[in-house]
């Protein structure tokens, strides 16, 4: 497993160095399927040049919204796809550090007939590093690549229980990309249901869901011997560590810039959304149409929306908060204000950690299918509304609509393959049986 | 189980639906040319107020234009390309206009290091707008040579010189400098060969590199283009004016300058118009229901149904669109009379006029029409849907072929990997002829044995492939039913091209149509034993099969073109050349488009009737 894991990545490395001596990296690098003002190579290079070549502050120049750590690590010399390559090849070895967590953790726990879908953890990394996104992302060296790094890293060490490095990698997302802070409730749960088993199963609060009743978990090893802190003040402890980590950062970059102008530059953005360079999202045209008057309102209305996921997701699915924390990466791959392919490929990735759901989909060749008109419908509508000039803003908008609701329908199929699994779990296997045999019929209301 | 109550009603239909959503797309191919579904032309833009200038060319700009017609005649055209060049350049010098000339190269094949080249030398001259800083610019232009053929030797269909177009161009710049109402600047481009000088041009003058193309940087340029006049005028009179506005790949000029141009030339040169250069379909009256009116639209659209789908460049005004040039060229169709220079004069004249008055870009009419006559199109709205319900009626039944391999007891397992793996073999295939084909220099005659490796190619790769899919051992240890391979290769291939005609609609109609008349005759004609009312065992015979493959391999579009070299060597070959040229020299997206994905199309349905 090891050894086949370790020649998957060195394979996937070197496709991903073979395709950057290609011309690739040319023809992708400015595609705004692919990066975003937020995660733009160019626009880095312009920032770099405004520091280093003309000593103006680049985050007074308008155009510049990376944060100053990634700023640094260029600086330093992280320019040529090497970092990248070495970025990705690290996530898809995270990647398959979840899947294997999730089994060898509470996590899944399987009912009769679903070994047959269980993606294994290598098959799980090779989706994230052969995939297009991910391929064409590193050749375009989108800086989102760290972000997904960051993440990855997130929920691996949360499998691990390891508190201070999922804190810690969970705020570096944060730092890089902003959304990843709503991550931290279920990210909590997440780390007291690995630490805590015993103190869960006590919890009735934690582990009580309608439809099931857990049976207490193993004793793990990683579990520590004091007595368990409550789930309160664990929080507490957590959220402190969050906010310290973070106060760090911005520290770090304040010394940095020497000034806190990144922030408006940054995550002002972020928030208020005033380029409106076309993305593959829907805040741009939104905000295109928009007069300027109501600009305010519905700017707090759209990031509210990607915000309100959080909690319920957490509470909801708090017996299984890695599922809360994958359903909330889709969320905001899908809402936030500059989203990118990137995203939603670390999403893909992460859903196939959950690949025994596919038993359960209902409509999986309708959804692939209108993924794949959403990805075709991108370039092809960009190139007519601004290369050709045969149609308009309305053209690319429509398969940005297209691409968002493909995505969105693949995360509202994974919501209800979950719940059906679950009211199967509820069944018990004779109620199971009856399923399958078609006696019993599950109706949704 | 309302739902599956709704499949298991409609499976037995699938065959009449998808047959009705196929039939309703072609009935309604078939009534685009009515009246109909065409409107009325108008021009939307207020800004160009078509025909509405007095114009000042008289005949003494004529006799200079005669004066000029003489010098090429009997000089310029005894020139070679550089000193012919060299001297048009002096000439546009003499009237006080900055000049340049540019020398360009095309390499073909762009594949290998190569041998054959097409080059020449463009001149150009750029009159300052007296108003402004040139922040845009206007193209009058005209190529060396012209669309006609010379009368003499149309077997070696050589080229006319396009003598008076080059005249016309010198002497309006002589006569457009004299008024100082111009906000743009205008390029005078007197471009060498036929396209080619134009191609050259514009590339370089947008700083787009081909990699075949080695050219001289333009030593003096100005703003953005936003419209461009190409003058065709090889004969000494002409009886009609005809409009070729086609671009590359399908691309075509908003429709405000095609109307205003007609407008003008008819009511400010006093000329008729027709669309190309079919004098036959001039003078056409649309009325509701009239026979002969249906037949002559007919004959427009499919002309340019057939010009899209091609997407070759057919002149020098099918150059501009890449860089959002709205482009039109004025082809003075040779006749004995009664027209001349001084009514085209005017015309020009009145259209620069028009086009000084743009504050924008053309943007307000259409980008996506169809000509059913000068005066009437259909617009995007209504054509669409053609190509769209044929499309519609594949997608339809790639579902129903997926729903169709349901188990009715125990859950279904669907060779989804094997069938992906063949689709994407066979596009690897296609791509491997293309590259093939890419290695035949497009100037010299094709190598004997490329038809017959093609055919064999063709012949070998559905077999192949349909044994090497099924030959990895199927696993018997699971208790789910396996769905037959050959009905999940078909639901694909029948959902890809629902997809790839849907996309190409939007990118160049003409060929989506093509494509949507073609693609049923593999998918539906000759694949339905998935969905047949007859019984299986005919259609599982192995003769029956050998027949229906051998069909399939020569109904597609490279199949026919290798049969058709076995048959008749030199047309297929000048095919083939013509295509690459365009490939290598204009972009023409149509031949890659063709063989890597379409013709993987015939290869999937092969490799499912052999299953």
């Amino acid at each position: 497993m090891e050894r086949r894991l370790g020649s998957l990545l060195l394979v996937g490395a070197g496709l991903h160095l073979s395709l950057s001596l290609t011309s690739l990296p040319q023809l992708l690098v400015d595609r705004n399927e692919l990066t975003t003002p937020l995660t733009s190579f160019t626009r880095l290079k312009e920032g770099h040049y405004l520091l280093k070549s003309l000593s103006l502050n680049p985050y007074n120049s308008g155009s510049f919204h990376h944060p100053p750590l990634i700023l640094l690590l260029y600086d330093l010399g992280a320019r040529s796809h090497v970092v990248w390559v070495a970025a990705e090849t690290l996530t898809a070895y995270l990647i398959a550090r979840i899947a294997d967590g999730r089994s060898r953790g509470g996590g899944r726990r399987l009912l009769e007939g679903e070994e047959a879908g269980v993606w294994t953890p290598l098959r799980c990394a090779a989706l994230y590093l052969l995939h297009p996104f991910t391929l064409l992302t590193v050749q375009a060296r989108s800086t989102n690549t760290f972000a997904n790094l960051a993440l990855a890293l997130t929920f691996a060490a949360g499998l691990d229980g390891s508190i201070v490095l999922a804190l810690f990698s969970l705020s570096i997302a944060t730092h890089l990309s902003m959304y990843p802070f709503l991550l931290l409730p279920p990210l909590i749960v997440l780390l007291y249901r690995t630490l805590y088993p015993e103190a869960v199963s006590a919890a009735p609060s934690l582990v009580e869901n309608p439809i099931e009743k857990v049976e207490p978990v193993p004793h793990s090893p990683t579990s520590s011997i004091t007595a368990a802190p409550s789930f309160l003040q664990f929080s507490i402890g957590a959220v402190t560590i969050f906010a310290s980590h973070q106060l760090t950062l911005l520290g770090l970059s304040f010394w940095l810039t020497g000034g806190w102008e990144f922030l408006g530059s940054v995550y002002g953005v972020i928030l208020t959304i005033p380029d409106l360079t076309p993305t593959i999202g829907l805040a741009w045209y939104f905000f295109i149409e928009m007069f300027d008057h109501f600009r305010m309102f519905f700017v707090g209305v759209f990031q509210l929306q990607v915000a309100i996921y959080s909690l319920p997701f957490t509470i909801f699915y708090r017996h299984d908060p890695l599922f809360a924390i994958l359903m909330l990466v889709g969320v905001i791959s899908l809402c936030k204000s500059y989203p990118l392919l990137s995203d939603f490929g670390l999403w893909h990735a992460l859903l196939a950690t959950y690949s025994e759901l596919g038993l359960y989909t209902s409509h999986p060749l309708f959804l692939t299918c209108l993924s794949l008109y959403g990805l075709t419908l991108l370039p092809t509508f960009h190139y007519l509304w601004l290369y050709s000039g045969s149609g308009n803003a309305n053209f690319f908008y429509a398969s940005t609509l297209v691409w968002a609701i493909s995505q969105g329908g693949i995360l509202l199929e994974f919501m209800s393959a979950y719940g059906k699994r679950e009211v199967g779990r509820g069944l018990g296997s004779e109620g199971r049986k009856l399923l399958k045999e078609g006696s019993w019929v599950l109706v949704q209301r | 189980m309302k739902r599956q109550a709704v499949i298991n009603r409609l499976l037995p239909l699938v065959p009449v639906i998808r047959s009705i959503l196929v039939l309703a797309g072609i009935v309604y191919t078939a009534l685009l040319p009515a009246h109909l579904l065409s409107r009325g032309h108008y021009v939307s833009e207020n800004a160009l107020q078509p025909a509405q200038v007095n114009t000042y060319w008289n005949w003494a700009d004529v006799h200079i234009a005669d004066t000029y017609a003489d010098t090429v005649n009997n000089h310029w055209a005894t020139y070679d390309n550089s000193s012919r060049a060299a001297a048009i350049q002096s000439a546009f010098m003499s009237l006080g206009i900055p000049s340049a000339t540019q020398r360009y190269t095309f390499h073909l094949p762009t594949s290998s290091a190569s041998n054959s080249t097409i080059s020449g030398t463009n001149v150009y001259a750029i009159l300052q707008a007296p108003k402004t800083d040139g922040a845009e610019a206007l193209v009058l232009s005209a190529s060396w040579l012209s669309r006609a053929f010379t009368e003499t030797d149309q077997s070696a269909s050589q080229r006319s010189i396009n003598n008076r177009g080059v005249a016309i161009v010198l002497a309006l710049a002589n006569y457009l400098k004299k008024y100082s109402m111009w906000s743009k600047d205008i390029i005078f481009l007197i471009s060498d060969g036929y396209s080619e000088g134009a191609q050259a041009w514009v590339d370089s003058y947008h700083g787009f590199g081909q990699t075949n193309l080695e050219v001289e940087p333009l030593s003096i340029t100005t703003g953005p283009i936003w419209a461009t006049l190409n003058i065709d005028y090889p004969y000494h009179s002409f009886s009609h004016v005809g409009l070729f506005y086609e671009g590359a790949n399908g691309h075509l000029p908003n429709l405000d300058f095609l109307n205003s141009a007609s407008h003008i030339l008819k009511h400010a040169g006093g000329i008729p118009v027709i669309l190309h250069s079919d004098a036959s379909l001039a003078e056409l009256r649309p009325a509701p229901f009239d026979l002969d009116v249906y037949i002559r639209a007919a004959r427009n659209l499919a002309h340019q149904l057939v010009l899209g789908a091609g997407g070759r460049v057919e002149g020098p005004e099918a150059v501009w669109g890449r860089y959002r040039v709205d482009a039109l060229t004025f082809f003075a169709v040779p006749a004995e009379g009664p027209h001349g220079f001084h009514s085209l004069g005017r015309a020009i004249e009145s259209t620069f006029r028009s086009l000084n008055n743009l504050l924008e870009r053309f943007h307000q009419s259409f980008f996506l029409y169809i000509m059913t006559s000068v005066e009437t199109f259909i617009t995007v709205g209504n054509y669409l849907a053609a190509p769209i319900l044929i499309s519609a009626g594949m997608t339809f039944t790639g579902l129903l072929l997926w729903s169709y391999t349901s188990g009715k007891g125990g859950p279904t397992t669907r060779p989804v990997g094997k069938a992906a793996l063949a689709m994407g073999v066979s596009h690897a295939v296609g791509g491997a002829i293309f590259v093939a084909l890419g290695q035949v220099d497009p100037l010299a005659s094709i190598p004997v044995t490329l038809p017959g490796t093609i055919l064999l190619t063709l012949l070998t790769v559905p077999i192949l492939l349909s044994l090497a899919i099924t030959s990895s051992a199927p696993s018997t240890t699971s208790p789910n039913t396996i769905a037959p391979l050959s009905t999940i290769l078909l639901c694909f291939t029948n959902l890809l091209s629902g997809l790839l005609i849907s996309l190409t609609a939007t990118l160049n109609f003409g060929l989506a149509v093509v494509v949507s008349l073609a693609l049923p005759i593999p998918l539906f004609l000759l694949s339905s034993h998935a969905l047949t009312p007859f019984p299986s065992l005919l259609y599982h015979s192995t003769p029956i099969k050998v027949i229906r493959s051998s069909l399939l391999l020569l109904t597609n579009p490279i199949g026919l073109w290798a049969l058709l070299a076995v048959i008749l060597p030199r047309t297929a070959g000048a095919w083939l050349r013509t295509a690459l040229r365009d490939w290598q020299v204009f972009g023409t997206a149509t031949l890659p488009l063709v063989v890597t994905l379409v013709v993987p199309i015939w290869i999937q349905v092969a490799t499912a009737a052999l299953l």
